[in-house]
């Protein structure tokens, strides 16, 4: 047990964050005050209390002719909520044309005519680990079509966070206002989730950790201390019927 | 290396789109090399009706039954991999990029003639889906009517360009119209026109009672384009002023809430009429497609299924107006099949597959009476209903005779329809191979190979013979000039797991391919070596050969699975433990299978390369490749290696030193065994640990370690 202490009081050195995991309780919606609401899932009472729900728009990436096309998703057409929202795409590729970027402009436009509350747009995309640099550009470049006073938000995989360095993600960090790191795969919380984590604590960019409802979680001990935490988003799923 | 995440939703969209339908288990499982697909995998889909396909690939096969559907020769560029990780046998993306271009799209036009256009981007379901297309219709019209002026005719032309400003996204002023107002001394014709852009107007800005009004107007319109345009938009507006305020709630799977059913019961009417009087009108296909939101908005889901039944057989006729996948999508998202309004054979059979997916134990098991009970509503479709029969015997009851028998015998020529005829001849090999008549089964398989004409299938026999083959012990048939298969993935999967030195000497000889032999050389060197084989790696042994490899198969800009060249490793010095190449490894193996030097550089060959899991998993028996290895030995685990020069009283210190220090590391940097072999307890790795810093603490492998894991 010595030796492990010592490893921790290296990483603390080192400005690092020491997680433990338990076993984990089931994450359950209602704990929570921050969803996914994904196409395909179900109104929920819980949504009524929720603070922020990350909101499905459209799927963008290419079609089966290659092009580039925007797919809306979702059901809710743009009305007031109490809630504050982010207008979620789901991004298969980061090609954009023009258009494309005027469009989320315009959806922005149309949901904030109805509501004081959008905050901002998250972009969904699986950037590959050694493609960070380009989705760095493309983030710059939607920073810039973005109005001054909408957010930008991105999931991130936790590949990034044992393959990127730090600088990589601090990189994205420069054009988003936060990154949401999902720490599950299907339904359930990642393998060694502990070792994922010690090494986001070593971002700057303010972050969100995804949870999957349903699956196992434990929090990090010092995870509410980080300067850097900002609360977790549950993706949730249907209930069984 | 491989992508281990993806997007937010992986699999849950899926699944939570409609559960009890479209998902049993995750999807994220990999349903493996195998004809019997029980569990429902993401990825792997088989060219056939079977419980563990996407039940949205399924209903599209039942759509290509309904009518011949086109096929195109497929060119299947496969890059064969070490940790072979391919489709079996392929994902619903490939599939619809095959097939879902033959059916139409929204307007009834076919997939490939559609062009996008940033005004579709937000307007699928929206009814400025339509605005482009009304100008270009409305401007067409305007250039046939030779009653009006040039004057006018501009006039209208110039202001219908106008007039979609809130599809544009631009802000129309409020109460401002755009539109052409006929002057008091325009011609009748103008009036009308005029009239029908007023119309537009509202429609697109959502003033629906103006719309209304205006597109009545011209219920006796001279103008026949006006006279039938402005009837199907009564019916549109009708539909749109329905959907206001239904979809106002935070919902990601809506239940529309409709407030104002009396438009919605107008709009079902006006449809109908609609198609009534212009039974081949210019807008049957989105009339049509119009009655399924209808019946959505309704809640009416009897009618849907019936919508959807007709749509189903219909995919590909100018009158449908979806692409063949998405609307299997609708289906699965907007009807589902759970309830007692479906009476389709189609959606029946659809639901009725993945009912045979594996069950846990608190799901009710789907009996021979469920299915018997749904008799009456396959009349007409007593071929799928038999072979639906055979199929809830194979995977439910795990029945073959059964199955055997309710398949009855097979007819001759060619498999009609297509699928459902190649579903069936499947499942008999399936049936004949899981009661051990392989011989049988092998008959079957070369009888039914000619016959497999749809993408995918042809793989899919071939998949029934290499396993009726593993299985009765010939996989090398799979290779022999006589009797070779084609697949490069079976082929694969063979050479990577079951073959011997002998077989991968041949292929490397003479490959079906670049990638082909490149494969075959790395696994007959990397188990030579690793198995012990030292004198036949030797003997096998070409530096041009490995180079060769990795250049025949290098595709520009594409990152390839794996490297050859990691054979041609030149040796090192990491931590200061210096050794020669490979090949000189080998070669002091070759001499003294026991050299604790050689064995201490071959781990770190496999170390440096990340080879430890090469062999950590292999097929499971019911799959391809998870017969026996005919390949000699034992596979490698450089764990071990390293325990037995730890206990070896031979082992020199500076050896058993470097070899503690490697044990130890196995654990780094998160407690679990990278190094394969039997994992060992904490205290043996603190035993380690202290033995290194007891014995050896002036080596800098004991200086440079500062903790155990």
């Amino acid at each position: 047990m010595t030796v492990l202490r010592l490893v921790a009081a290296a990483s603390l050195l080192a400005g690092g964050v020491v997680w433990t995991a338990g076993a984990g309780e089931i994450v359950r919606a209602a704990d929570y005050d921050a969803y996914w609401l994904w196409a395909g899932v179900r109104a929920r009472p819980e949504l009524a209390s929720a603070k922020t729900i990350y909101l499905l728009q459209a799927e963008i990436g290419p079609d089966a002719s290659g092009e580039t096309r925007v797919k809306a998703q979702g059901a809710s057409e743009p009305s007031p909520h109490p809630q504050a929202l982010w207008l979620v795409y789901r991004v298969r590729g980061i090609d954009w044309t023009p258009a494309i970027f005027a469009a989320v402009k315009r959806r922005l436009a149309e949901w904030r005519a109805k509501s004081d509350k959008v905050v901002g747009v998250q972009i969904d995309f699986d950037a590959a680990t050694r493609g960070l640099t380009t989705y760095a550009a493309f983030l710059a470049e939607l920073r810039q079509t973005l109005p001054a006073d909408c957010a930008l938000s991105i999931s991130g995989l936790m590949d990034w966070a044992s393959q990127a360095t730090p600088e990589d993600i601090d990189r994205l960090g420069r054009s988003v206002d936060e990154v949401v790191f999902q720490t599950y795969r299907g339904r359930a919380t990642v393998d060694h989730i502990d070792d994922y984590l010690a090494r986001v604590g070593r971002v700057h960019t303010p972050f969100r950790l995804g949870l999957a409802e349903g699956a196992l979680w434990s929090p990090p001990e010092t995870l509410a201390r980080h300067p850097y935490f900002r609360g977790y988003v549950v993706f949730l799923r249907n209930p069984p019927q | 290396m491989r992508q281990l995440f993806s997007s937010l939703a992986s699999l849950m969209l899926l699944c939570s789109a409609s559960q009890a339908f479209a998902c049993a288990g995750d999807g994220l499982g990999r349903a493996g090399w195998k004809l019997d697909h029980k569990v429902f995998s993401n990825r792997d889909n088989l060219p056939f009706l079977s419980p563990g396909n996407d039940s949205r690939v399924n209903a599209q096969f039942l759509m290509m039954d309904a009518r011949p559907w086109p096929v195109e020769a497929r060119k299947d560029e496969v890059k064969l991999d070490i940790y072979p990780d391919y489709f079996v046998l392929f994902a619903r993306d490939a599939f619809n990029e095959i097939f879902a271009r033959h059916s139409c799209d929204y307007a009834g036009r076919p997939v490939k003639d559609v062009t996008t256009t940033p005004s579709d981007f937000f307007d699928e379901g929206t009814r400025c889906v339509s605005a482009q297309s009304g100008e270009d219709a409305f401007i067409q019209a305007a250039k046939a009517e030779k009653a009006l002026s040039e004057g006018e005719r501009a006039a209208l032309i110039g202001s219908r360009k106008e007039l979609t400003t809130a599809c544009q996204g631009k802000d129309a002023a409020p109460g401002a119209s755009s539109a052409y107002v006929a002057s008091a001394d325009a011609s009748a014709a103008a009036r009308e026109f005029a009239a029908y852009l007023a119309g537009a107007e509202s429609f697109y800005g959502g003033a629906f009672e103006a719309s209304l009004t205006a597109f009545r107007s011209l219920a006796n319109a001279q103008n026949v384009w006006l006279r039938e345009s402005a009837r199907y938009m009564i019916a549109r507006t009708l539909l749109n002023k329905a959907s206001v305020g239904a979809f106002a709630e935070l919902d990601g799977a809506p239940e529309p809430k409709v407030s104002d059913r009396q438009s919605l019961k107008a709009a079902d009417s006006e449809i109908n009429s609609y198609l009534a009087d212009y039974p081949h009108g210019r807008y049957v296909a989105s009339a049509r497609g119009l009655l399924r939101r209808v019946y959505w908005l309704a809640g009416d889901r009897s009618q849907a299924a019936t919508e959807y039944a007709w749509q189903l057989r219909h995919a590909r006729d100018p009158d449908a107006n979806l692409r063949s996948s998405d609307l299997a999508a609708e289906i699965d998202s907007k009807l589902g099949l759970d309830s007692k309004d479906v009476h389709d054979a189609n959606l029946l059979a659809i639901d009725d597959l993945t009912m045979m997916r594996s069950a846990d134990a608190s799901q009710k098991k789907f009996s021979a009476a469920d299915l018997d009970a749904q008799a009456a509503d396959f009349a007409g479709h007593e071929a799928l209903f038999a072979f639906l029969k055979a199929a809830r015997a194979y995977y439910i009851d795990g029945d073959h005779a059964t199955a055997l028998k309710l398949l009855g015998d097979p007819t001759p020529g060619p498999l009609s329809p297509p699928y459902l005829g190649f579903s069936r001849e499947v499942l008999r090999g399936q049936a004949l191979m899981a009661s051990g008549q392989y011989a049988a089964a092998i008959d079957h398989w070369k009888r039914l190979m000619p016959l497999a004409t749809q993408p995918w299938q042809k793989e899919a026999v071939e998949l029934g013979l290499a396993l009726s083959w593993e299985r009765s012990g010939e996989v090398n048939k799979v290779f022999l000039k006589d009797t070779q298969l084609s697949s490069p993935r079976i082929r694969a999967m063979l050479l990577r797991y079951v073959a011997g030195p002998i077989l991968l000497r041949m292929t490397v000889a003479d490959p079906a391919s670049a990638e082909e032999r490149k494969l075959a050389r790395f696994v007959l060197l990397l188990k030579e070596s690793t198995h012990g084989q030292y004198a036949g790696f030797l003997r096998d042994y070409s530096a041009e050969g490995l180079a060769k490899d990795d250049a025949d198969t290098a595709r520009p800009g594409q990152y390839p699975n794996y490297q050859s060249s990691v054979l041609l490793w030149s040796g090192g010095a990491d931590k200061g433990y210096a050794c020669p190449n490979l090949k000189s490894i080998v070669g002091e193996l070759a001499a003294n299978p026991q050299d604790p030097h050689a064995m201490l550089c071959f781990g770190d060959f496999i170390r440096v390369n990340g080879l430890d899991g090469f062999e950590a998993s292999r097929p499971k028996p019911d799959e391809l490749g998870g017969g026996k290895s005919i390949f000699p030995g034992e596979p490698y685990a450089r764990g071990e290696i390293y325990k037995k020069l730890i206990a070896s009283p031979a082992t020199p210190a500076r050896e058993r030193a470097y070899a503690l220090y490697r044990a130890i590391h196995c654990y780094s940097p998160a407690n679990n065994n990278t190094c394969g072999g039997k994992d060992v307890e904490k205290a043996q790795r603190k035993a380690w640990y202290d033995q290194l810093k007891a014995q050896y603490g002036a080596t800098t492998w004991a200086r440079s370690l500062r903790y155990y894991w």
